[in-house]
């Protein structure tokens, strides 16, 4: 036993007083009365019952001698020794990663459990008790710093939730002892994590969701859908898909104890100026832990862009352009076109001709020239090879060349960076750039070397996906621009975008903890952001974190620190004291 | 939580409402004073009534746990201090010096801290009233700046119940980019985010911004390498590029203010991974560990080359440039051409060099085409008297494959040619060979042979078994079509072969024509050639004289024979066949399977019509423009002694001629790979002069460059991130049409410096997408291959080179990112620790004030009762 404010046994002194005061005489009341016979009687048992008077008097100090302690021994806030060592700054880690939520047999979430006994020890909090708390999801930080507050301490523990993320026990408890490092006296870190807390042993859980429209056909997405049986029972059940809240298509689903079920299937989906591309997955079941049963995907919804053509008329171009959805497109003759068009268009195309006076140093928009281009080129070259495609490039990403014949080609030289223009050449034959692309801040330009009538590139699987590529590319889109996040990922956002869902708003930086749809808005358009857990560590709710057990201490014995039954007591036996000397029990 | 009763400066809070109901004890009191028999006064009664009460009151209000709110006057400063490398010691200085000023103007009662960061942050002095630090320590890692761990760390170190403000010194040189996100969290924290930029002084800087490397080289293809040099002063500097630790490039630069382009053309680095380091030694500079960048040039396998020459030993001249070229040759003679597709895979390019076709069964040849076709291969024919037509290769697969015909020439001066074929038809022709009759593969031989022929040239044939029938008389066919089909329905089934009714015939066929050239092919059963001589056989020609004698009467009526032997060299009749064939001034073949005989009669034909090789100089015409042939002088090209003649076919590209025009360079694609035809040779009977000639390796090693195989099989595209200590890789498996690879079994292995290896399994996240994050070596390159086993042909390596610490690439202070982050920016130190507009709520927990005035009042209590009272 010790105490956390051992001041207080100065208040021991006191006692001296309290015994002195039982040493007062009591002076006898003067009553005046008409005899003393009957009164004698009464003398004369009381000599009689002298010991018993003394030992009456005996109890009575002693009863007040008991409550005067007690109360210094409240004041003194006596903690067991156990407690001492566990440490008097203490810095309680609270388990926040969505495998909190699973729920035992009885219905109650671990989460709710880990809280409540997190309660029980920031009960104890004191001067020379402080405790931190830290909340471990999927970046660990910390919720209260040091703190004598109880009131402090239970407020926050009553605003924490648990999450949708997975965590890192390791960063948690680097981060707690970090957070020990500067101060003084004994130290100590609990876990109140899953291992404490047992829960249901089934669960299924989605793991994986994934769309993505096809390289060869947009308008096309394939879906991937990831299920895994992580209890000891076979499992039978549907998978309910739906777009835009509308239901898609039911799947079933057996799955035998620890198997997984991956299945892709494709998905076409009509475009609407309505539609959010929202697909969602749910598992028809009851199990340990609900949130894995939902999960979340967003299908592209590419906005039409504004492409130009100015030709004399070529027709593989113009079948193609056609045939992408993702573009709406005009065709101008390369009279009727002049350079303040280009600024209405997310991209023009010039097929084997470019406006005169042509600058690219002070042009503005972006454009794609085919066969005839602004750069420098010299000697015609005959049947070249492509050499090099850069895979990683957007423009050549998924393109195979792989035997393409090319008649005959320009020979276009990789320029030099100038006017804020860098350039590089995705496809090359030897030193030759086939393709040249260049950017200026947002401003891009890319440069075809030759006449796809002049190859057979028009009738392979290549010629869509280079041109709807680089098409996309010069109009400013990302590939794979539908961010799909797992809960307690970082997305750094850009400036002026904003993401948001039931009120809650982020900017600069959107790290969302609850999985869902969320709303991402800028300047120039609006989209969805998926949030899943998908974590096989979280579905597998049975296994437990091994490693931290010798960092759990002992459980609290009970609800009440000692100080408050020592309070509690002190308060009963004033009572029982007062009741038992207007019995005269006690003098 | 209960507020109970606002206050005007604070307001009080109870943490454990429901101990109020320990209040109800207070009855008890007084319903013992009413039964009390103790004999108190009123007075008395009433008095220890009221401090019973009272005591009892206060233990509850303890218990209760009262407390009283107000709002904090004070502030607590933590100052993070950025103590990375790319603070300068001005830098520095200047920050202690703001810190001294703020805590100079620290108001009493203020806590301030410091904590030092650079890769990590470290507690320099807990939050205290009276900061005081006498030196700043000198952190450990200090090549990265990570700002975002900084302000994470020092949201935990506040003490309670103060307003709480993180004033951030730093260059904003933020190598972890993860500032922004931290700086988020802190202000959800209620923790106020000021900073201080620090400002580096102007000092001349040179550092080494990349260095540039093409992607997928070839091994032996020369690059450039290209660095960018950025330097903040025009100076000069030294750059050394290293290749694998030797120094391969020395050069003086001038250094102009901004960037400076550094190019170190034709490099040519042996390997597979093969790491350049760039070293800028500039005359002025401040900051060294920039100076440095390195590369990887991930360089594909040597391109494997298959040489099958008729003579290796003549082949090595071209071998030898080919190497030279780093290109790796096998060179083979015929008995090592290949018989299989798994042989061939190991090839990107096969030369057939002046192999006969005699030597190749037609299934090898059918192989080949295949190979090129469906597998991608590249494919060359050299010329040579045993190449194309002469080889025996016309109406051959590899014809078929090839960009070129293999017809006799119609070129005027040509002599004319009368070719009479004399077929045996005995019954030992009926055998079967690989589903055809030995005497319909002889039929196939005739009818090739007339195909080869030209419109002036006399053909004739005759099927033999006892006695001579003609099948096509010795005339010139304008229409050969019907002739073939006549020759094509010979029959097999009489005895013989007659070979002296066979001769006479013919000499009294060819003696009247008047042709330049009268040859005769005699076509026999080497185990079955009979008569001999003449009257050996009863129903055989009469007269005198061997078959020997009367070829050569032939010979001298300028009528020559050769002799395509069906058989072994075992069997009875081959001695006399190969004699007649040597007196006949004639070429002997024997051959035991029947289906090259069609290549037999052809090569036969155009050796003896002489219209295939056509050894006179000639230069080579370059005729249209190719990187096969670009950059060499072809005028100044030496002769070429002969080649083969062929016709390009309709969509070939002839990119060389001869001077009469005829292809000598001729390229076409075919299926999926290549083919192409040099129709004279790359050794010293026609090439000669070529083989000192400098243009010869140039020459070859772009035609084969050219040629190979293309290695964009890989089923891979992979792009690479890193992080921390981490590559994350992003891997898209698409197939050559566009669809997803979904389900692969994706494995990463990471080779390390120390040539351990270490594999992690990628996890697929997305139709067609994989992911894998693998750990990096803190230095120097690392090879990764990402494989699978369902594609044992689509794997692909790559290298990764840990460029020097970002911390390193800036010295700039990044103005902007302390804008954003921070509330307040560049405040003077003087306002450091005015009032936040955020004030903390400060508690005070009342619980011992009212235990110490329980513990007060007990001894009033007990004294109270003790003393006398008067009634």
């Amino acid at each position: 036993m010790t105490f956390l404010s051992p001041w207080a046994v100065w208040f021991l002194a006191g006692i001296p007083v309290v015994v002195a005061l039982y040493f007062l005489r009591l002076k006898r009341r003067t009553i005046t009365v008409s005899t003393h016979l009957f009164w004698q009687r009464a003398l004369n048992q009381t000599s009689r019952n002298a010991f018993f008077q003394r030992l009456r008097h005996l109890f009575s100090l002693l009863l007040h001698l008991v409550i005067f302690v007690l109360l210094v021994g409240a004041l003194a806030r006596p903690i067991i020794d156990r407690f001492i060592h566990d440490g008097s700054s203490v810095v309680l880690v609270l388990d926040c990663r969505a495998r909190m939520q699973a729920t035992s047999a009885d219905g109650v979430t671990r989460f709710a459990r880990a809280l409540q006994s997190a309660r029980n020890y920031v009960r104890e909090a004191g001067e020379q008790r402080q405790f931190a708390i830290v909340k471990m999801d999927a970046s660990p930080s910390v919720a209260v710093p040091f703190s004598a507050d109880e009131k402090q301490l239970l407020e926050t523990l009553g605003t924490v939730q648990p999450t949708d993320a997975s965590g890192d026990i390791d960063a948690a408890i680097r981060l707690a002892s970090s957070l020990l490092e500067a101060r003084n006296g004994s130290r100590r870190v609990i876990m109140l994590t899953d291992r404490e807390f047992p829960a249901s042993s089934e669960n299924v859980g989605i793991v994986r969701f994934a769309a993505r429209p096809l390289p060869a056909d947009p308008a096309t997405n394939e879906v991937l859908l990831e299920v895994r049986n992580f209890g000891k029972s076979l499992i039978r059940t549907n998978v309910e898909l739906s777009y835009d809240d509308k239901p898609l298509d039911v799947k079933p689903l057996v799955l035998a104890p620890g198997a997984t079920s991956l299945t892709v299937f494709p998905v076409l989906v009509k475009p609407s100026r309505t539609a959010r591309g929202q697909l969602t997955a749910r598992l028809d079941t009851t199990d340990a832990l609900a949130l894995d049963n939902t999960a979340f995907a967003t299908i592209p919804l590419g906005r039409a862009r504004r492409i130009l053509l100015v030709s004399r008329g070529n027709f593989f171009l113009e079948r193609l352009l056609e045939a992408d959805s993702s573009v709406k497109f005009e065709v101008l003759t390369p009279d009727a076109f002049s350079l303040a068009l280009a600024e209405k268009f997310a991209a023009v195309i010039f097929d084997g001709t470019m406006p005169a006076g042509f600058d690219l140093a002070k042009s503005e928009g972006n454009f794609l020239f085919v066969k005839t281009t602004p750069f420098p080129s010299g000697a015609m070259i005959e049947q070249p090879l492509v050499t090099d495609v850069d895979a990683a490039h957007p423009t050549t990403r998924n393109v195979s060349l792989r035997n393409v014949s090319i008649l005959h080609t320009q020979t276009l030289g990789i320029p030099s960076p100038a006017d804020g223009w860098t350039f590089s050449a995705p496809l090359r034959s030897f030193e030759n750039a086939l393709l040249l692309v260049g950017q200026r801040r947002s401003q891009r330009v890319a440069a075809l070397a030759f006449d796809v009538a002049d190859s057979d590139l028009p009738l392979r699987v290549a010629f869509p996906l280079l041109l709807c590529n680089t098409i996309h590319w010069l109009a400013g889109d990302e590939p794979d621009a539908q961010p799909a996040l797992t809960a307690g990922q970082t997305l750094i956002l850009g400036v002026g975008q904003k993401v948001s869902r039931d009120g809650a708003e982020f900017t600069g930086a959107f790290q969302p903890m609850k999985n869902g749809f969320y709303s991402s808005v800028n300047a120039s358009a609006s989209s969805w952001i998926s949030v899943n857990t998908f974590s096989v560590a979280e579905s597998e709710v049975v296994s437990s974190s091994a490693e931290v057990q010798a960092a759990l201490p002992a459980r609290p014995l009970s609800g009440l620190p000692i100080w408050q039954w020592l309070a509690i007591a002190a308060l009963a036996l004033l009572v029982a004291e007062w009741w038992l000397h207007h019995q005269r029990r006690t003098e | 939580m209960v507020a109970a009763s606002p206050e005007e400066d604070g307001v009080i809070e109870v943490a454990r409402p429901w101990m109020f109901a320990l209040l109800g004890v207070l009855p008890l009191l007084w319903l013992a004073m009413r039964r009390s028999i103790a004999g108190w006064s009123t007075a008395q009664r009433r008095t220890c009534t009221l401090v019973r009460s009272i005591m009892l009151a206060l233990i509850v209000l303890a218990l209760a746990g009262l407390t009283v709110t107000r709002p904090s006057a004070e502030t607590s400063v933590l100052f993070l201090v950025d103590g990375s490398a790319s603070i300068s010691p001005e830098a520095g200085a200047s920050a202690r010096e703001f810190v001294a000023k703020a805590l100079a103007a620290k108001p009493r009662g203020d806590t301030a801290g410091i904590v030092g960061f650079g890769a990590a942050p470290a507690l320099w002095l807990p939050p205290g009233e009276y900061p005081e630090l006498a030196q700043w320590p000198v952190l450990d890692a200090r090549k990265a700046t990570d700002i975002g761990a900084a302000i994470d760390f020092s949201s935990a170190l506040f003490p309670s119940g103060q307003s709480r403000r993180v004033v951030l010194l730093s260059d904003g040189n933020d190598t972890e980019n993860r500032a922004s996100e931290a700086s988020v969290r802190l202000a959800a924290a209620g923790v106020e985010v000021w900073t201080v930029p620090l400002r580096n002084p102007e000092r001349p800087e040179v550092l080494v911004e990349r260095v540039e490397i093409p992607r997928r080289l070839k091994q032996g293809e020369p690059f450039d390498l290209v660095a960018n040099i950025r330097s903040s002063a025009a100076t000069k500097a030294k750059v050394r590029l290293y290749q694998s630790q030797f120094l391969v490039v020395e050069r003086e630069v001038d250094l102009a203010v901004g960037d400076n382009e550094f190019r170190a053309p034709n490099l040519q680095p042996d390997g597979n991974f093969v790491p350049f380091e760039l070293e800028v030694a500039p005359e002025q500079d401040t900051v060294p560990e920039n100076n440095r960048a390195s590369a990887v040039a991930s360089l594909r396998g040597q391109p494997r080359v298959l040489i099958v020459d008729g003579d290796s030993d003549k082949a090595r001249p071209l071998a030898d440039a080919l190497r030279n070229a780093r290109i790796s040759v096998d060179l083979r003679d015929g008995r090592g051409a290949p018989k299989s597709i798994d042989e061939l895979q190991q090839f990107d390019l096969f030369i057939l060099s002046d192999l006969s076709a005699l030597g190749l069964a037609r299934g090898q040849m059918d192989l080949y085409r295949r190979w090129v076709q469906d597998f991608g291969g590249g494919f060359l024919m050299l010329g040579g008297e045993s190449s194309f037509g002469v080889g025996g290769y016309f109406r051959s697969p590899i014809e078929q494959m090839l960009p070129v015909r293999m017809e006799h020439s119609d070129r005027q001066e040509l002599p004319t040619v009368a070719l009479l074929v004399v077929l045996d038809r005995s019954g030992s022709m009926t055998a079967q060979v690989a589903g055809q009759t030995k005497m319909s593969l002889a039929n196939q031989g005739a009818a090739l042979a007339l195909n080869v022929l030209g419109p002036r040239d006399y053909f004739g044939v005759l099927a033999v078994d006892t006695r001579a029938h003609v099948v096509a008389a010795l005339s010139r066919h304008g229409a050969k079509e019907p002739v073939a089909q006549k020759i094509l329905s010979i029959t097999a089934g009489g005895g013989g072969i007659y070979i002296y009714t066979s001769l006479a015939e013919s000499f009294q066929a060819l003696r009247d024509i008047s042709a330049k050239i009268k040859h005769v092919i005699l076509f026999s059963d080497a185990a079955d050639a009979e008569e001999k001589n003449a009257g050996e056989q009863q129903d055989g020609a009469k007269g005198t004289g061997t078959s020997v004698d009367l070829v050569t009467a032939m010979v001298s009526a300028k009528i020559t024979t050769s002799v395509v032997a069906l058989g072994t060299d075992a069997d009875k009749d081959t001695t006399f066949l190969r004699q007649l064939a040597e007196r006949g001034q004639g070429r002997f073949y024997l051959t035991s399977d029947a289906t090259t005989l069609p290549q037999i009669f052809s090569t036969e034909t155009l050796k003896v019509a002489q219209a295939s090789l056509v050894e006179e100089p000639t230069l080579a015409v370059p005729v249209t423009k190719s990187p096969l042939t670009a950059g060499i002088d072809w005028a100044q090209s030496p002769l070429l002694l002969g080649y083969n003649a062929t016709k390009p076919k309709l969509t070939a590209d002839v990119l060389l001629a001869t001077e009469r025009g005829e292809p000598l360079l001729t390229t076409w694609r075919y299926g999926l790979g290549q083919a192409a035809a040099f129709t004279s040779d790359a050794k010293a009977r026609w090439a000669g002069e070529w083989l000192n000639w400098p243009g010869y390796g140039k020459f070859w090693s772009q035609v084969v460059r050219g040629l190979l195989r293309k290695s964009d099989a890989a089923a891979f595209e992979v792009t690479t991130r890193e992080t921390g200590g981490d590559l994350e890789l992003q891997i898209d498996a698409v197939t050559p049409d566009g669809a997803f690879r979904n389900r692969l079994p994706i494995t990463v292995a990471i080779r390390g410096e120390d040539d351990t290896t270490s594999q992690f399994p990628a996890v697929q996240s997305a139709p067609g997408r994989y992911n894998v994050k693998v750990p990096l070596p803190i230095e120097g390159t690392t090879v990764i291959s990402v494989n699978s086993p369902e594609l044992p042909d689509g794997g692909i390596a790559l290298a990764h080179s840990r460029r020097y610490p970002r911390e390193f690439l800036s010295t700039a202070t990044n103005e902007d990112l302390l804008r954003r982050i921070g509330a307040r920016f560049d405040p003077p130190p003087s306002e450091v620790f005015t009032r936040s507009d955020r004030q903390l709520p400060r508690r005070k927990d009342l619980s011992n004030y009212f235990l110490i005035a329980a513990l007060s009042l007990l001894p009033l209590d007990i004294f109270l009762r003790r003393r006398t009272w008067r009634a």
